[in-house]
């Protein structure tokens, strides 16, 4: 199996081809592209005029205005540009579980990979970071068919392993992010809701459009063990021997509560957060999640 | 409470399989490489924990309970009260072991308690048995263990059995009876089993009932699918008051006609108050008629044995029995003793006289004719005393004799060495008393048989002379010294040195350590062999006062060889068969035995010839007493009695100690219902009735596992949801 088709199932190549993936706030960009650009420059749409500066190209000067006020203006123009996007994809241990349905970090993978295709294909540029307690691996975004490869050598050099901070990693890619692009989150979120709005918080403050993908595996849902079992950490934690049948209650509660918070939190910050179950098959919950966008 | 299936008890042990269950599942973890540890991290709080720990518990001991609660249910216990309706446990099979030994002929407040027994077996009968029970009914004492137990299904027909039954002489014994008693219940098929005792409080009857019989016990209980109740009906008050007559002994053997004879009789009070002047009969008994020997009173002291001495005469030569009988309270059966002999009319010995002296008094036959054979006058000690020179006696002169002596004879030739071998084979006694003419080389080679070698004899060296030393004076020989230390004052001056051979005994010995006398048993006869002689040529014995006793003692109790094995013969114990032993080939058709519950059938003995003797075996005596066998039809001079006793043990009216009680309830679930008052049926029914739990076990069961069911949903949570 070929890398691309690794990461990249056929079906679901063939079912993208139909969607597309839309910023649904202004984004910045280099190229002509579909998104509006908070860059004013050549197109067809004016939007003002504005008095020279040096350095400004003279082709932009509004020669009629000159003549007949003899002051220099300048012509801007609202300029339709292509989407930046940056996947932070969460390579920590956590995302290694996987009892049924492959490791979380596989689907998270692909995930990734399904949408740089996705977006590579609309001539977007896209970028990559796999991040643990901090970014650790940064692609620039970027456009162009040989950007997948790079994003899919990059998935392929990487495990899921060691502690991860998803707040610290947030701040990073804020800072690393030089104009607002549309950031995905690509996580199993298993942080605290408090260090979780601080990352984002950071985003929404560089005025990014950030989309959640929460990864879980089914076990982690239900939490569906009845024998005596002994969890240990993949993350470092310290084991725990338990009986699940009688942790079950506590575990489910929390999680709920965790889950309640998190929604809380990207409700509040206008983030779009999406859940992605192992088991269900990507077609469909990456399906479902474009229309809906595209419904939007 | 009892339980009707209590095998399934061992389902008890399904209690422990949850918490089997759970500790090997706690054992066993499986290891969880897991993600989302943020949600478990201090699932189990301290505070959490204990009470998860409690739920744990709570769910384990009512996992537990259900388990324990359904064995027991199967094990179908019954619970039992007053005042609880009969519980229903269908047909009952009941051994009902009757104490028939002869302690209960005992009369206790002018009852018998064979008859209390017999009272109290009745009250057990009815109402407590039905039509279609299985009833066994074994006696103890009966003296044989292989008696068969007479079974009935109708209470009235066991009834019947029960009046039926009387005392033995038997001996009894409990375990015995309890072990016959698990083998009968073996067979019965109906659920509810039990066993009743009824028997006297006598202590002795218990004797075998100790740490082995509980094992064997405990093991023929597995056989059955549950175990019987074990009921003790104890019959009779705590007296002990027994005086019974022990032993019967004469003093002195052989016994002849008219020359007394003194009979010890031995006399027990086993009871704890003193007995003054009560009448002691003794009674002689020939095949023809009873006649008092003597009557005389006597006191006997509390829980003592005493020893009364009655001199006798027999009248009449043959089989004789010697009757003792005392006026005091205890069992007929033993307040009189019988004691079978055999009576002489005369007994003769023969004198080998080899001393070359003429005068008075110079060998030893003249001093050993004096003392065996005084002048018939003296009406004592009489034997009939023939002296002969060694040349002048062939072995057919033997036939008459019961004693040989062979004093200082020199030499004996091989036809007189066989006739003595066969004369003391065939129960005849020998005397020997070697002297100067005596050919020590001769006797080792001729009468090997001897109790020892005969060396040249030898002079003591030191001052010239010794004395007898030490004798056996437990031996019947010398019963006459009294148990005195110093035997006699004789000087020996000479004597044989001997070599002592296999299966001699030497009854006394000279101040230097050399044996002065042996003895020994070659076939029915004895033999005696002193190493001096019995004149005073080398020694002053025969001129003290030792010699006169001494030389009768020994002669007497070398003729009484096969008197003293007869007599063990003709007393035996109750169970043991009757052995007649004649001289004459016998027609069983002529063959009579007579007891004390008439003529014996002829099918019940045998009669064996061996050449021209024959023996009649006789094994149908089963109540003491005393029983004729008649070779020739009629009572003749030919007929010997025979004593068939009771066993001693039941004479020992000691009661079963208070704390012997407490173990037998403990160690063997006995229940003791005292029938005084009238108020064993009441206890009977108090045993016996009571409700049968299965139902609300069953119902308990249900109960627990729907908690249990609400309680594992509640605390564990819905797995599959």
């Amino acid at each position: 199996m070929s890398l691309v088709s690794r990461y990249l199932d056929p079906l679901l190549i063939e079912r993208l081809n139909f969607l597309q993936l839309s910023a649904r706030r202004v984004v910045s960009g280099n190229t002509v592209g579909q998104h509006k650009s908070p860059v004013k420059g050549a197109s067809v749409e004016f939007r003002q005029h504005r008095f020279y500066v040096p350095g400004d190209d003279p082709r932009r000067l509004d020669w009629r205005i000159f003549g007949r006020t003899d002051r220099p203006y300048v012509k801007e123009y609202d300029e339709e540009t292509n989407l930046r996007c940056l996947i932070l994809l969460d390579g920590s241990g956590s995302m290694a579980y996987g009892r049924k349905s492959g490791a979380k970090f596989d689907y998270a993978a692909s995930l990734a990979a399904s949408l740089g295709y996705l977006m590579l294909g609309q001539t977007e540029s896209v970028g990559l970071a796999v991040f643990r307690k901090r970014i650790e691996t940064y692609l620039a975004p970027r456009g162009g068919t040989a950007q997948l490869a790079r994003m899919i050598d990059l998935l392929e050099r990487t495990n899921a392993r060691g502690e991860s901070s998803l707040a610290t990693a947030l701040h990073d890619a804020g800072n690393r992010l030089e104009r607002r692009a549309l950031v995905i989150v690509i996580s199993d979120l298993f942080t605290s809701p408090e260090r979780f709005r601080e990352g984002m918080a950071h985003l929404k403050h560089d005025r990014h459009e950030v989309i959640v993908m929460r990864v879980l595996d089914r076990d982690e849902i239900e939490f569906p063990f009845r024998r005596w079992s002994r969890f240990q950490g993949l993350e470092g934690e310290d084991a725990q021997l338990c009986e699940p049948a009688l942790a079950r209650k506590t575990y489910l509660e929390r999680f709920q509560k965790h889950q309640q918070e998190i929604e809380g939190q990207c409700h509040a910050l206008h983030i779009e957060m999406q859940a992605f179950p192992t088991d269900v098959p990507m077609v469909d919950g990456l399906g479902r999640f474009l229309r809906s966008r595209q419904g939007a | 409470m009892s339980f009707l299936n209590p095998i399934m008890l061992a389902g008890l042990a399904a209690g422990l399989v949850p918490l089997f269950l759970h500790l090997l599942n706690r054992s066993r973890y499986r290891n969880i490489d897991w993600g989302a540890m943020m949600f478990l991290d201090g699932v189990e709080p301290r505070r959490h924990l204990n009470s998860t720990r409690l739920k744990q518990w709570g769910l384990l001991a009512l996992r537990s309970m259900i388990l324990a609660l359904l064995a027991v249910g199967l094990a179908r216990p019954v619970i039992h009260a007053r005042g609880l309706p009969p519980a229903s446990v269908g047909r009952t099979a009941a051994v009902l072991l009757l104490d028939r030994s002869a302690s209960m002929a005992l009369n206790d407040n002018g009852r018998v308690r064979l008859d209390l027994a017999r009272e109290a077996v009745f009250q057990i009968l009815s109402p407590g048995f039905h039509r279609g029970d299985d009833l066994w009914l074994a006696t103890l004492g009966d003296g044989n263990p292989n008696a068969i137990a007479r079974y009935a299904s109708d209470p009235q027909e066991m009834a019947r059995f029960v009046r039926e039954v009387t005392v033995t002489s038997g001996e009894a014994d409990v375990a015995a009876g309890l072990r016959k008693a698990i083998e009968l219940l073996i067979r019965a098929e109906a659920p509810n089993r039990e066993i009743y005792l009824f028997c006297d409080r006598q202590s002795d009857s218990w004797r075998n009932v100790n740490e082995a019989f509980l094992r064997d016990w405990q093991q023929r209980l597995s056989r059955l699918p549950h175990a019987p109740r074990l009921f003790v009906v104890p019959v009779g008050s705590d007296d002990t008051d027994n005086v019974v007559v022990e032993a019967i002994e004469p003093l002195r053997q052989p016994l002849v006609t008219e020359q007394p004879v003194d009979i010890a009789v031995r006399l027990r009070n086993h009871g704890t108050v003193p007995r003054a002047a009560k009448q002691l009969t003794v009674e002689i008994r020939t095949v023809n008629g009873t006649r008092v020997a003597r009557q005389l009173p006597v006191n006997l002291p509390a829980d003592q044995a005493i020893t009364v001495i009655v001199p006798v005469t027999f009248t009449q030569s043959g089989s004789n029995v010697i009757t003792a009988r005392i006026d005091a309270p205890g069992t007929l059966a033993e307040n009189e003793l019988h004691y079978s002999v055999e009576v002489l009319k005369d007994f003769k010995a023969l004198i080998v006289d080899g001393d070359e002296g003429e005068g008075a008094f110079q060998g030893g036959a003249d001093f050993l004719k004096l003392a065996i054979g005084p002048p018939p006058v003296s009406k004592r000690n009489t034997a009939i005393v023939t002296v002969v020179r060694p040349d002048a006696w062939g072995p057919v002169d033997l036939r008459d004799y019961r004693v040989l002596v062979l004093a200082n004879v020199p030499s004996v030739t091989d036809t007189q060495a066989e006739a003595i071998q066969r004369f003391v084979y065939g129960g005849g006694g020998l005397m020997i008393a070697p002297g100067d003419q005596t050919r020590v080389e001769n006797y080792n080679q001729l009468l090997p048989w001897l109790p020892a070698t005969l060396y040249a004899p030898i002079a003591e060296s030191a001052d010239g002379s010794t004395k007898i030393g030490s004798v056996e004076l437990s031996h019947p020989i010398f019963r006459f010294l009294d148990g005195r230390a110093d035997p006699s004052p004789a000087v020996v001056r000479r004597y044989f040195p001997t070599k002592p051979k296999v299966g001699s005994l030497t009854l006394g010995s000279y101040l230097n350590g050399r044996p002065f006398l042996f003895e020994r048993i070659l076939g029915r006869g004895r033999i005696l062999l002193m190493t001096i002689p019995a004149d005073a040529d080398w020694s002053i014995l025969p001129l003290t006062h030792f010699f006169l006793p001494f030389a009768q003692s020994a002669v007497r109790y070398v003729a009484a060889g096969p008197l003293v094995d007869s007599a063990i013969k003709r007393n035996v114990v109750l169970g043991r068969p009757i052995l007649a032993d004649f001289d004459e080939p016998l027609d069983a058709r002529n063959v009579v035995i007579t007891g004390p519950q008439g003529r014996a059938e002829a099918s019940s003995f045998a009669v064996s010839q061996f050449g021209i003797t024959s023996q009649v075996r006789y094994t149908g005596a089963q109540v003491p007493g005393i029983y004729k066998v008649s070779p020739h039809k009629d009572i003749d001079a030919q007929t010997v009695q025979f004593v068939v006793r009771t066993p001693a043990a039941e004479s020992d009216l000691s009661v079963f100690p208070r704390e012997r009680w407490q173990w037998l309830e403990r160690e063997l679930s006995v229940e003791r219902i005292d029938p005084q008052g009238g108020r064993l049926a009441a206890s009977q029914e108090a045993f016996r009735s009571g409700i049968e739990l299965w139902l609300p076990c069953l119902g308990a069961v249900i109960v627990l596992s729907v908690v249990e069911l609400s309680a594992t949903r509640r605390w564990a949570g819905r797995l599959h949801e």
